[in-house]
């Protein structure tokens, strides 16, 4: 029986599947083919869950995409409903088809305190963050005591849980802010597997102490950070070096940032996952491509391995920003 | 004599190379010089000078000439050649199972209408110049042939999507709807050919604009000239949230199911 993670390589966004034998969710779904694909390759064809961190395009905009392709039991979703974005649309378009009919459950607020377990019990879902009350406002409200709620801001934190134990936490685009509170409550955030929230990019605070500040909390083994090739500054370099002067966990983009290596490798794939879809993989754009974390044996497996992946990264990224 | 496959690496790079092609054009001149450029590479070329009045026609003499490969100009009508489209011409040959591919030296002008309304059928199209790059030619058709067999590329799979429609327009006669893909790339317009509508949704095409629909759309696109749409479903209503469940057991009024005398709207 699968029971596994896998930090899908979408390009510029996110998108991890989660899967313990039968039960399968999804924790963000990016534009573009890829999730469908990966679906479609593992023969998912039913969803038990889907949790959409926030509503930007780079997280919502492959919803619409899924719930006509893939029955899902249930959506959580943290909408934006002051927003009038394309993706958001036709997100709520899409819901609406779904929900018509009668083939899946809508949540229209993803708040702490959510969670999602699997039949078995093994692996389970919870929702750390946003604070329920503080989504009452909404976005672009200024709860009392507190700055403007911003759709970062209000992004979903969910750490995944396999026997108990947190084994990845996805941060969506949380913020400094929403991490600030969460410390506060002294909400336990260790976690073997960070994706690192926001692509790596600003956090609506002093980006280094940030990425140091979480490192610390978090205490990961990995690093993830979920970025595409063709978009620059993600991650940025002072974020990955914070990184590493923090921790000595290892580094992994899921495609190759120009920063690293401005010519793409000669033999791009050979290292990857061998199977799983990355949108990377076509135009040989991958750094780690979609990293699976498998729990079926004692110790987690790691596709790519992470010391394969490593090789790549010293023999193809010759100004490699993770060193 | 070099095979087109072995005309640049020196090696064959595919599993078949083509020996005998098809060309239709309507121009003369297009029409000499692709045999030309074929025969260099030993291609042996059917090239007629003969009119075709209906695709069906077209498709019907094309496969019986047992080719390799069927070369199809996109504008045939100009020079009276056919009174259609060489796109609508190959997507019936390639529905038939004939491999065809598409040329044409007006792509920039017409992938948005009369290209795009046929591209679910056509696996890949040249432009003209292309021709004349042989090892380009073989893959077209190794490309061809691999979509025919069932192999489709991840980048032409079609999806169940939604898609807005932005402006209402006209191109090249021909109305076209602006619509935007979140699936795809949230904030870049494609043109919708009016053409790939179903007719419900064709005969007032102006009271799409601003209006979600259920599409098939090739989300996988790595160009915008290569999205492409197939079956147009329909437009998601906006709803009026009706009451719909009074709790077990209950039974439901007539009407919106609210009880007549409370709540009444003026």
């Amino acid at each position: 029986m699968t029971t596994s993670i896998t930090v899908v390589d979408v390009g510029h966004g996110n998108c991890t599947l989660i899967r313990d034998g039968s039960f399968t969710a999804l924790v963000d779904v990016a534009p573009g083919d890829v999730p469908l694909s990966l679906l479609e390759d593992l023969n998912i064809s039913h969803l038990d869950a889907v949790v959409i961190s926030h509503a930007d395009d780079d997280h919502i905009g492959g919803l619409a995409n899924l719930l006509l392709a893939v029955d899902v039991a249930a959506v959580w979703v943290n909408g934006d409903p002051a927003r009038s974005g394309k993706s958001w649309d036709a997100a709520r378009a899409a819901l609406q088809v779904a929900e018509d009919g009668d083939r899946t459950v809508v949540h229209a607020a993803v708040g702490a305190g959510t969670r999602i377990v699997s039949p078995s019990g093994r692996v389970a879902l919870t929702v750390l963050a946003p604070a329920g009350a503080n989504l009452l406002y909404g976005t672009g409200v200024a709860p009392p005591n507190s700055g403007r709620n911003t759709a970062n801001g209000l992004s979903a934190i969910v750490a995944v849980s396999v026997d108990g134990h947190v084994q990845a936490l996805l941060t969506g685009d949380a913020d400094s802010r929403a991490f600030k509170k969460l410390h506060a409550s002294k909400a336990n955030l260790r976690a073997n597997i960070l994706v690192f929230p926001h692509h790596g990019g600003l956090s609506n605070g002093p980006t280094e102490r940030f990425a140091m500040d979480l490192c610390d909390a978090v205490q990961p083994e990995v690093v993830v950070f979920s970025v595409g090739r063709a978009k620059r500054g993600f991650p940025r370099s002072e974020i990955v070096a914070a990184v590493r002067s923090r921790s000595s966990a290892h580094v992994a983009c899921t495609q190759l940032n120009v920063e690293c290596a401005v010519r793409l490798p000669r033999d791009p794939s050979a290292h990857l996952h061998p199977t799983a879809s990355a949108a990377g993989r076509t135009g040989g754009m991958c750094c780690a491509g979609t990293l699976e974390v498998d729990f079926s044996a004692s110790a987690p497996s790691y596709s790519p391995s992470l010391s394969s992946h490593r090789q790549f990264v010293v023999s193809s990224a010759p100004t490699r920003m993770c060193r | 004599m070099r095979t087109m496959a072995e005309s640049r690496s020196g090696a064959y790079s595919a599993p078949v190379t083509v020996a005998r092609a098809l060309v239709i054009d309507d121009d003369e001149d297009d029409r000499a010089s692709v045999r030309m450029h074929l025969e260099d590479y030993g291609v042996d070329v059917l090239a007629p000078d003969r009119q075709y009045a209906n695709v069906e026609e077209l498709a019907d003499y094309a496969v019986a000439q047992q080719v390799d490969v069927t070369i199809c100009d996109h504008r045939l009508q100009p020079r009276q050649l056919a009174p259609f489209f060489g796109a609508e011409a190959v997507a019936e040959l390639v529905k038939r199972s004939h491999v065809a591919v598409l040329v044409t030296g007006y792509f920039d002008m017409d992938f948005d209408t009369s290209i795009r309304q046929y591209r679910a059928h056509i696996p890949a199209l040249l432009e003209r110049e292309q021709l004349q790059e042989p090892d380009l030619l073989q893959q077209t058709v190794d490309t061809v042939q691999r979509e025919i067999g069932g192999d489709i590329s991840a980048a032409r799979r079609l999806h169940r999507t939604i898609v807005r429609v932005g402006d209402i327009a006209n191109e090249n006669s021909a109305p076209v709807l602006d619509v935007f893909i979140p699936g795809w790339r949230p904030s870049q317009a494609v043109r919708m050919p009016a053409a790939v509508l179903p007719e419900h949704l064709a005969v007032d095409i102006r009271r799409l604009r601003g209006r979600h629909l259920v599409a098939q759309v090739n989300v996988g696109a790595l160009r915008k000239e290569d999205v492409f749409f197939g079956a147009v479903e329909d437009v998601v209503e906006p709803k009026d949230w009706p009451v719909t469940n009074w709790g077990e057991g209950a039974s439901l009024p007539e009407g919106d199911g609210l009880p007549a005398g409370l709540f009444e709207e003026s």
